[in-house]
């Protein structure tokens, strides 16, 4: 189960408000890679996995996840707080305000509302750990994005720790794709499905 | 060409026809064991607790740490150190310096909150049972702006 603790991972703390900004960084919110998808992608990897150390990890990354997509909703409302007439109708904004107003929605800054195609749970060990890595550098690059285009260093700071985050479950998942490989056959690591297969020997 | 057999090819090297190479395969080296780190404050700041895995971005300007509450900041810097310890430990579980850290981060995680819960208030929903009242709504929420009484 889950409890909830009322306080962020980090501090986020944003003076200026600014719409447009706010547009974008929705995508790490409701976007294909997002914090969201993040979050149900390892958390729902983790019934298939055989080993001890892939469960703790795909819990607790994506437990973490969760915190990331409380950061980045808080960046969105705070971007969006006390906003003029004038600022609803900013170019770039006014297509998200005329849906959600200032509520926070998954949805990706493209315009295309959360989707579960966006995340792949394979039920085998190698597919979804290969998946993991590929997801945090995708996530990596959207912030990298992020810091290109926002010149406002409280929204900075706060994304700029995301994005170290996502180095660090880059490794940790390669790191666990290790410790799944030195468990199969070492000339065929493709000899059976260490997820689904679980009787069979290597 | 020598015929290569599978038995004639290396640990981790494929039976490729005709030639013995090396497993196509994603890797990622494991971190070493007992690692250096950074103190608890600037890891929090730096979003890793370890100085190889800082690895910042070329367009990421200088922006200063904001912390309106110090005694949150301090306990989510304490939070934030058991976190990234519990992800190494979860590839490293036999690392028993690893581990010693993360037993004195849970200790000093575990006073931490206890204090700045007597002090401002639950950070669990529970922790309100030990207040004279219910004292959960009373503390601003975290996605609230310090200028709408926040504490962030």
């Amino acid at each position: 189960m889950f409890v909830y603790e009322k306080k962020l991972q980090y501090p986020v703390h944003i003076r200026n408000t600014n719409p447009k900004l706010a547009a974008l960084i929705i995508s790490q919110y409701g976007g294909p890679d997002g914090e969201l998808g993040a979050s149900l992608r390892y958390l729902s990897q983790r019934y298939s996995m055989p080993y001890p150390e892939l469960k703790g990890l795909l819990t607790d990354i994506g437990t973490e996840e969760l915190g990331h997509l409380e950061m980045i909703g808080t960046i969105v409302h705070q971007l969006t707080r006390n906003l003029t007439e004038e600022q609803t109708r900013e170019a770039g904004f006014a297509p998200y305000f005329v849906d959600h107003t200032t509520g926070v929605y998954p949805t990706a800054a493209s315009g295309s509302p959360w989707n579960a195609a966006g995340i792949g749970v394979k039920g085998d060990t190698i597919a979804d750990l290969t998946e993991d890595l590929a997801a945090e550098q995708k996530a990596r690059v959207t912030y990298d994005n992020i810091l290109r285009m926002s010149d406002d260093p409280d929204v900075n700071d706060a994304i700029k720790f995301l994005r170290a985050r996502e180095i660090v479950h880059f490794q940790r998942f390669g790191e666990g794709l290790r410790l799944a490989r030195d468990k199969l056959d070492e000339k065929n690591v493709y000899y059976m499905n260490p997820s689904f297969d679980r009787g069979q020997k290597k | 060409m020598e015929n290569n057999t599978t038995t004639a090819c290396g640990v981790n090297n494929g039976s490729l026809p005709g030639t013995c190479a090396p497993l196509v395969f994603p890797y990622v080296p494991m971190q070493e064991q007992n690692p250096a780190t950074y103190d608890k404050a600037e890891a929090l700041e730096k979003g890793t607790l370890f100085p190889g895995l800082y690895l910042p971005f070329f367009r990421e300007m200088r922006s200063r740490f904001r912390c309106a509450r110090p005694e949150l900041c301090e306990l989510m810097a304490m939070d934030f150190a058991l976190a990234e310890l519990g992800l190494y430990l979860d590839t490293h579980q036999y690392d028993t310096e690893a581990f010693a850290l993360y037993q004195k981060y849970a200790a000093l995680y575990r006073q931490g909150r206890a204090a700045y819960e007597a002090k401002y208030g639950p950070l669990q929903q529970t922790a309100a049972a030990e207040a004279g009242s219910y004292t959960w709504l009373q503390e601003p929420w975290p996605w609230e702006a310090a200028e709408e009484g926040g504490k962030a």
